[in-house]
């Protein structure tokens, strides 16, 4: 018996030199020491590869106050766009909205004299631990082992040393223990003055490329400081940056042009046809709506098709069929990058915010804003036919929203609401409306204090001070009841979307459905922290998948 | 004393030089604030200005200095500074005197270490100078001016608390009164102050579109 369990124990040994010696994948033994240096050498890899990444950053803050029922509710918010440049020290090209006039350049440098000012270029800096990190610089004490998914990580609390400069990070690090690549790090930056504020946060990278590491989201919780103390400041917020468009192939497409293939140079087209000028104006139509398409999904703020608008194309199948429409040409979906709850229509695209399909509490409300943006279309409302020249897209991709916009008149927006209306009494989804009505209302009621969640960067807003949209929903819909846990008018935030950052497509998330404690959860249209299911690299995968059949 | 004016001038830029060339470094590796502000406060304290009367001496002018200063940005901001500073006898002529002062102008933070700030600034304005200059031993001449003056100089910030903070100031005043021949001449003074700063508490943040 025992010569058995001795043969199975030298079974099990040999069987694991084998593998570390044909995966070099998993790392011989180290000591503290020596991981601390392949970290700090990992860590200074990773600043020179961002130098060469131009990332979108966005980020939103929410302002929060506590009142006299400890209830804590946003009071305020704020949204940048930007793209990220680490070269010569963090820089964000802000995204520049429209509507800015001569008072707002003269008032902005004075905008943080009597009020805190969020600087776009501050919260882009989390992304890197420390541009110059040294080992000599930190004290590294060993907390534990931990599983951030599917990655094994190394726990470990970094300190600044004594003589270490201000600004130094202070907080924890996980450390993958394949190629100790930091994965997630949590804490703030040492050293912020009377006037200035470091915020604590817990930034996350994804293995977006074999074996490259990058910033993804990054999750900042503010809640005041001692009054004691003279550096005292009452931020109390929350903030999420979520990063996205590594790939420089969405900016350069270059290598289209290398790879042309001519499968058949034959017309096999029956018979050729000439264009009516009813189909030359509708043909002129979409190349206006295809230029726009293009241009906002080369500069990262659309999604390339996917998934997701699948979903939206069957809400809209469903609403076209039961309504027995007729529309040529068809009717397409795709989904905005950006946070701001917005839906609008070039052409005959359907083009909704990620921000907002997160929110959105069920598939009747979704189908109610897709009827909505419909209507315009079935109503024939005008897309900006000087789109079709293609030099009117050749501006800075920081104007973008200055230049495209595609809002209509409130006449336009009404008939579009009424027509919406129709359109969803011949629905499947003509008696699952309480929500959607229930959700125009959680809008309203927000809108006064999430003014930059709700205002559109280039479509129609969801709702206005005196009128919200889709009149007759918003009336009939009951009353808004804050303390009811089975009343879920609006999710929070990133409740549905997951974004991939390197390539831009879109997923669905895969949460399990969560019972609600108490209403303090529902946290409609909320900040919430981030918990992302950290995964290696898929072709990573398939590779080693491949390897390990080659031998078996 | 034209001379010695000279010399801290120089000083004065060569030290804006060398500090403007450390923050430069300092900015590469630090990272970047996500919040600045809020950065409005109001100073007043004490001040002391000795000005030199070509060939009868020097009079020592003692009084109040009232600031309000603006951050612009976590190393720029704008100061309004206005003074009033009285001698009872003005070099032993019996005549009181007093300067009234206000300017205005950029501050330069080249240093921030915690909560302790070292700034440099270049101001501009006007003062009233009012004084006596003796002709002779029993003759004096008194009157006053009023004339563009400027200053430069800098000083040191420390917050004690939360709204409160301290600040000395060390300026080259350069202001224009009458010589003993009727003349007007340029001044080059030394003032220096020690205020206590009240920084205002921070407006209710209200939702704000204005930085998109």
């Amino acid at each position: 018996m025992r010569s058995f369990k001795n043969s199975v124990l030298l079974l099990l040994v040999s069987a694991t030199i084998a593998v570390v010696a044909e995966n070099p994948n998993l790392s011989p033994a180290l000591s503290f020491d020596q991981t601390v240096d392949r970290v700090v050498e990992r860590e200074r890899g990773f600043v020179v590869t961002m130098k060469r990444m131009h990332p979108l950053a966005e980020t939103y803050i929410q302002n929060l106050r506590e009142d006299s029922d400890h209830n804590v509710n946003p009071v305020s918010d704020e949204y940048f766009l930007g793209r990220i440049d680490l070269n010569n020290g963090v820089r964000d090209a802000t995204f520049e909205g429209q509507h800015q006039g001569f008072m707002y350049h003269v008032a902005k440098p004075f905008s943080s004299a009597l009020e805190y000012k969020f600087l776009p270029q501050g919260f882009a800096q989390m992304v890197v631990l420390d541009p110059d990190f040294q080992k000599n610089n930190y004290r590294f004490t060993f907390v534990r082992r931990e599983f951030l998914g599917e990655a094994r990580c190394i726990v470990i609390d970094v300190q600044p040393a004594k003589k270490a400069k201000d600004g130094s990070f202070t907080g924890r690090i996980w450390v993958e223990d394949r190629d100790f690549n930091i994965v997630r790090f949590n804490g703030t930056y040492s050293g912020h003055s009377a006037y200035t504020h470091y915020l604590h946060f817990d930034s996350w990278r994804f293995n977006l490329q074999p074996d490259v590491w990058l910033p993804s989201y990054i999750y900042v919780e503010e809640s005041g400081t001692k009054r004691s103390s003279p550096m005292f400041h009452d931020l109390f917020l929350k903030a999420q940056t979520r990063l996205w468009g590594y790939d420089p192939e969405q900016l350069n497409r270059n290598e289209e042009f290398t790879q042309i293939k001519v499968d058949n140079s034959v017309d096999d087209h029956p018979v050729a046809k000439d264009n009516s000028p009813v189909e030359a104006q509708r043909m002129w139509e979409r190349m206006a709506e295809d230029n726009a398409i293009d241009h906002l999904q080369k500069i990262g703020v659309l999604a390339p098709a996917g998934s997701v608008d699948k979903v939206l194309q069957t809400v809209v199948d469903n609403l076209i069929i039961t309504n027995k429409l007729q529309i040529e040409p068809d009717v397409r979906c795709r989904v905005l990058l950006t946070l701001p709850l917005e839906s609008f229509t070039i052409g005959h695209t359907i083009v909704i915010s990620r921000g907002l399909l997160d929110v959105l509490p069920d598939e009747a409300s979704l189908a109610m804003v897709l009827a909505h943006e419909l209507g315009h279309i079935v109503l024939g409302h005008h897309i900006d036919t000087q789109l079709a020249f293609n030099d009117r897209l050749f501006f800075a991709d920081t104007t973008t929203f200055q230049h495209l916009h595609f809002e209509l008149d409130p006449a336009e927006e009404q008939a579009a609401d009424n027509k919406a209306i129709e359109l969803l009494a011949d629905s499947p989804y003509k008696d699952k409306l309480v929500n959607a009505g229930l959700f125009l209302k959680a809008i309203h009621d927000r809108a006064p204090v999430l003014t930059n969640l709700i205002r559109p960067r280039m479509g129609n807003a969801m709702t206005s001070e005196k009128t919200p949209r889709m009149a007759a929903l918003f009336n009939s819909a009951p009353t808004l009841e804050k303390q009811r846990i089975d009343q879920i008018a609006a999710l929070p935030l990133g409740s549905r979307i997951k974004v991939d950052p390197w390539s831009n497509q879109l997923a669905m998330m895969n949460a399990k459905p969560v019972a609600l404690v108490s209403a303090r959860e529902k946290m409609p249209f909320e900040v919430t922290p981030f918990f992302p299911v950290l995964t290696y690299n898929q072709t990573e995968r398939m590779l080693v998948a491949q390897g390990s059949s080659a031998h078996p | 004393m034209r001379n010695t004016m000279r010399t801290i001038v120089k000083i004065f830029f060569f030290g804006l030089v060398i500090s403007a060339s450390a923050f430069a470094q300092k900015l590469q590796s630090s990272p970047t604030p996500a919040v600045e502000g809020p950065a409005f406060d109001l100073s007043a304290g004490y001040t002391y200005l000795s000005m030199p009367i070509p060939s009868a001496g020097s009079v020592n002018f003692n009084g109040v200095d009232f600031n309000g200063n603006i951050g612009l940005s976590s190393r720029w901001g704008a100061t309004l500074d206005s003074s009033y500073l009285y001698a009872a006898d003005v070099l032993s002529t019996k005549h009181q005197g007093y300067v009234l002062s206000v300017r205005t102008g950029p501050v330069f933070y080249p240093i921030a270490h915690r909560n302790t700030r070292v700034f440099v600034h270049a101001l501009v304005g006007a003062s009233l100078v009012d004084g006596a200059v003796p002709i002779t031993a029993n003759e004096d001449f008194h009157g006053w001016l009023f004339r563009p003056s400027y200053a430069f100089g800098g000083g040191v910030e420390h917050p004690v608390s939360p709204q409160l903070g301290i600040r000395v100031i060390g300026d080259y005043v350069r202001t224009e009164f009458y010589d003993a021949a009727g003349a007007v001449q340029p001044q080059n003074n030394l003032q220096l102050s020690v205020n206590f700063v009240f920084r205002l508490k921070e407006r209710p943040r209200k939702s704000s579109s204005q930085l998109w």
